[in-house]
């Protein structure tokens, strides 16, 4: 074995027994194996995995084996950037990228390394999700476990996607612009952006679209493709889809799989792996003139320069009087940490300005529906880290000697960010306030959601990113919802949030702060 | 040898970690002393080949290191400051896997560092119940698994109880007799049992580089013993250098570091190397410019 393979074995070894070890990986398993129960729904409930113009499909090894790929790779191309996404940091935090530097690692035995190392974690979660379906197949079969079967549906839709989050996780992070909160949202937009080839590749045969069909990662352009022309119709339901029990039930045999299928899929998941390239470039090798350490990310950069530039701008915020002794104590806690949040981002406060200022002159149905839905990605950002940020500076015993802040953290945490939302949204609100009041009550619970969302989520998960993933999911799934259905209309953007709507998310947002104050109570019993 | 000759590292902001740095050293144990923002570490990195410098030249057994970087980083020993490990892995998966990037293959070797290290007995249980002191010695066998010519230990002693400073110092010492060590620290005793050569940086500069010998001759005639009433002594800090001071029933005893005998009443002194380096610190004042 030559030094440069035994040094990247070591890496991939290593990266690996990290993240495996870590309790968290256990729990992602458990809610893997509920997520397979869930998916694969029994048809004695009136609804079936894969429905065909009313038909279900029985569930076989292979319409089990092609739906459970399918969510494994959608799955993992949206969530799965965000468990692998701190590789590097974690060399940075622990200082141990320092002695990593001073040893005769190269530059792209290290990327190519941590990309094999996310490549490992992810397929063994895929793995293990794959056989949880397995079992599926016996639990709630309709025939015989054909495991083969199962994993060929796996093997020719998922590797792609896999390689895709690999590379460009590695990627971002070896760009300090894109190693923090900005990468995780614009990751979003990228894996969206991937999906606008779907529509391209399921018109045309796989191996006519070119180039297309290999940036296909999730795979669900070719089984639209697929599915299309060996059942010859476009009405196909994968998932908990409801079915006419009249119109019985059909077999499927699986998803085709020729040579030229293979080929492109094998393309496909090579491709991302030309992102190491560009990686091992920007990556700084740990060279303190580039990373900040102490910091959980790279911040020397332009934008941290920017940010420099702008923090005067902040200063603004510390010229608001402070809420005087008459007001309630967690209330004052709360203005000075909402202070404290916005100083330290002046980027954030800068686009708050110029909303505040946009909301003024854009006309009013064009604030709902064009500016409000990026300005909450802008508060999804502004907020996410709230909950977290002590743990993560490794200030929270200090914290905890604060009085009050003990027993109250959730409360002071939700309430810091609503503060910084009503901050930034005070000018829009406002202006719905006089000119379309209806308007502006969803639009307060919306804010009130997201605050509730933000603060549980950071403090049961401890980082940003579970939030971030789960918001942004949730907003485009919400901007993008067919009929504007009222639930999916969580801040009023489109009108069709009812009274119900409203109550629903205010409901939610009380249970969500519930649990994390219980969560916090426990943690505080077992670890403090 | 260790040749540094010219280095400077300026960052974007214009500000100097490392200014104009000129040494040559041997074999032994070379103490890094000055105080927090001297530009120890930076130089350390320097050396290390974590940063590169803006200007000047490394060499090491006639390698330019700065233009083959990795030829020096097989042979080289590194701890940084605080330093972290991965708390998920045990001692000997951490230890593999900084041999394994280092190109150490033998399992022997991994063994002989846990034992040296006495960290052999808890081989197996993760680094992230260690206490500071046994986080630190597996450190250092990360930096000795390689049989390294140049050991480079940035503040290895911060942190660590007094047994365990007492530990490590041996270590090191055992070390230097046949590579060459670089330790740099602000506490001098640390350093002064050990030392074979002591470098004194400040503000970016080397201000000394001398043997500890050498550096407490420079200092005789210039350190004073006094014993002030506690109201006058308040006053002689604002003016002298004060080294030492211990309250006593007669008054407060007190060593100051001045080039003149600072009050009718003091007595010259022997110096001691906390003595010798305030006494360098002090002539340096006026001849390297404060960034």
């Amino acid at each position: 074995m030559s030094d440069a393979f035994q040094r990247l074995a070591a890496i991939v070894r290593a990266d690996f027994l990290i993240r495996f070890r870590r309790p968290s990986t256990a729990v992602v398993f458990l809610l893997l194996s509920a997520l397979a129960y869930v998916w694969i729904p029994d048809p004695a409930s009136g609804r079936a995995l894969f429905v065909l113009q009313g038909q279900r499909a029985i569930l076989n090894s292979a319409t089990i084996g092609m739906a459970s790929a399918l969510l494994a790779s959608i799955s993992i191309g949206l969530g799965g950037f965000y468990v692998v996404s701190n590789a590097l940091r974690t060399d940075i935090t622990t200082r141990c990228g320092f002695v990593i530097a001073a040893t005769p690692v190269g530059r792209l035995e290290y990327v190519v390394g941590k990309f094999f190392g996310n490549l490992l974690f992810l397929l063994v979660f895929t793995t293990g999700f794959m056989l949880t379906s397995m079992g599926m197949v016996v639990v709630r079969g309709e025939a015989g476990l054909e495991p083969a079967v199962i994993a060929l549906q796996y093997l020719v839709l998922v590797p792609p996607s896999l390689a895709f989050v690999a590379a460009l996780a590695v990627l971002f992070e070896s760009i300090p612009l894109l190693s923090g909160r900005l990468g995780d949202v614009m990751y979003f937009f990228v894996w969206v952006a991937t999906l606008s080839v779907v529509p391209v590749v399921s018109s045309q045969h796989i191996s006519s679209t070119g180039l297309l069909s290999l940036l296909d990662f999730s795979g669900l352009g070719y089984l639209i493709d697929q599915l299309g022309r060996t059942l010859h119709t476009d009405s196909i339901s994968i998932g908990a889809a409801e079915f006419d029990a009249g119109k019985g039930t059909f077999v499927f045999n699986g998803l085709p799989v020729t040579l030229a299928v293979l080929a492109v899929r094998l393309g496909a998941t090579l491709l991302p792996m030309v992102l190491l390239a560009p990686a091992a470039l920007f990556f700084h090798r740990f060279d303190p003139a580039r990373v900040r350490v102490g910091t959980t990310k790279g911040g020397t950069g332009w934008l941290a320069q920017l940010s420099s530039l702008l923090k005067p701008i902040t200063r603004a915020v510390y010229a608001i009087p402070a809420p005087g002794a008459a007001v309630p104590a967690l209330l004052r806690a709360a203005f000075e940490d909402a202070r404290l949040t916005l100083a330290s981002l002046p980027v954030v406060v800068v686009a708050g300005l110029g909303l505040a200022v946009a909301s003024l002159l854009v006309p009013l149905p064009a604030l709902r529906t064009g500016l409000l839905p990026g300005a909450l990605v802008l508060a999804a950002l502004a907020v996410a880290e709230i909950g977290c940020r002590e743990r993560g500076a490794g200030l929270t015993a200090l914290l905890y000697s604060a009085p009050g802040v003990r027993g109250q953290f959730v409360f002071w945490k939700a309430l810091t960010a609503l503060l910084v939302l009503l901050t930034l949204f005070a000018v829009p609100l406002g202006r719905l306030l006089i000119s379309q009041p209806a308007a502006a009550g969803p639009l307060l619970a919306g804010l009130v959601f997201v605050a509730a969302l933000a603060t549980l989520l950071a403090v049961v998960s401890g980082t940003p990113k579970t939030f971030l993933i789960l918001f942004l999911s949730f907003w485009y799934a919400s901007v993008n919802a067919r009929d504007r259905q009222p639930a999916l209309d969580f801040a009023g953007l489109y009108g069709s949030a009812t009274a119900a709507t409203v109550g629903g998310y205010l409901v939610i947002s009380v249970v969500a702060l519930l649990g994390a104050h219980l969560w916090h109570q426990r943690q505080l019993q077992t670890q403090w | 040898m260790l040749e540094i000759e010219l280095v400077s590292k300026k960052y974007g902001s214009g500000h100097f970690g490392v200014r104009d740095v000129t040494m040559r050293i041997g074999h032994g144990v070379l103490g890094l002393l000055g105080p927090n923002g001297a530009g120890k570490t930076t130089l350390m990195q320097l050396i290390a080949t974590v940063t590169r410098p803006t200007a000047g030249r490394i060499t090491f057994e006639d390698i330019d290191v700065l233009a083959k970087p990795d030829a020096l980083r097989a042979r080289l020993g590194y701890l940084p400051q605080d330093f972290g490990v991965y708390p998920n892995l045990t001692a000997l998966e951490f230890l593999t896997y900084f041999a394994a990037l280092k190109g150490v293959r033998s399992k022997q070797k991994i063994t002989e560092m846990l034992e040296m290290v006495n960290l052999h007995q808890v081989a197996n249980r993760a680094v992230g119940g260690f206490s500071g002191g046994m986080k630190q010695r597996l450190g250092i066998a990360q930096a000795l698994i390689n049989d390294p010519a140049l050991v480079i230990v940035d503040e290895p002693t911060a942190g660590l109880d007094p047994e365990e400073r007492v530990r490590f110092r041996n270590i090191l010492a055992d070390l230097g007799a046949a590579r060459l060590v670089i330790l740099s620290t602000h506490i001098v005793s640390d350093i002064e049992s050990v030392a074979t050569d002591i470098a004194i940086m400040r503000s970016g500069a080397l201000v000394a580089l001398k043997s500890p010998e050498a550096l407490l001759q420079d200092a005789v005639g210039s350190v004073w013993e006094v014993v002030l009433p506690s109201t006058e002594f308040e006053a002689m800090r604002g003016r002298f250098q004060v080294s030492g001071a211990v309250r006593r029933p007669d008054g407060v005893h007190a060593r100051l570091v001045a080039p003149e005998r600072p009050t009718p009443e003091a007595r010259p002194a022997e110096p001691t190397l906390e003595d010798a380096f305030l006494f360098t610190m002090s002539r340096s004042v006026a001849s390297v410019p404060v960034q």
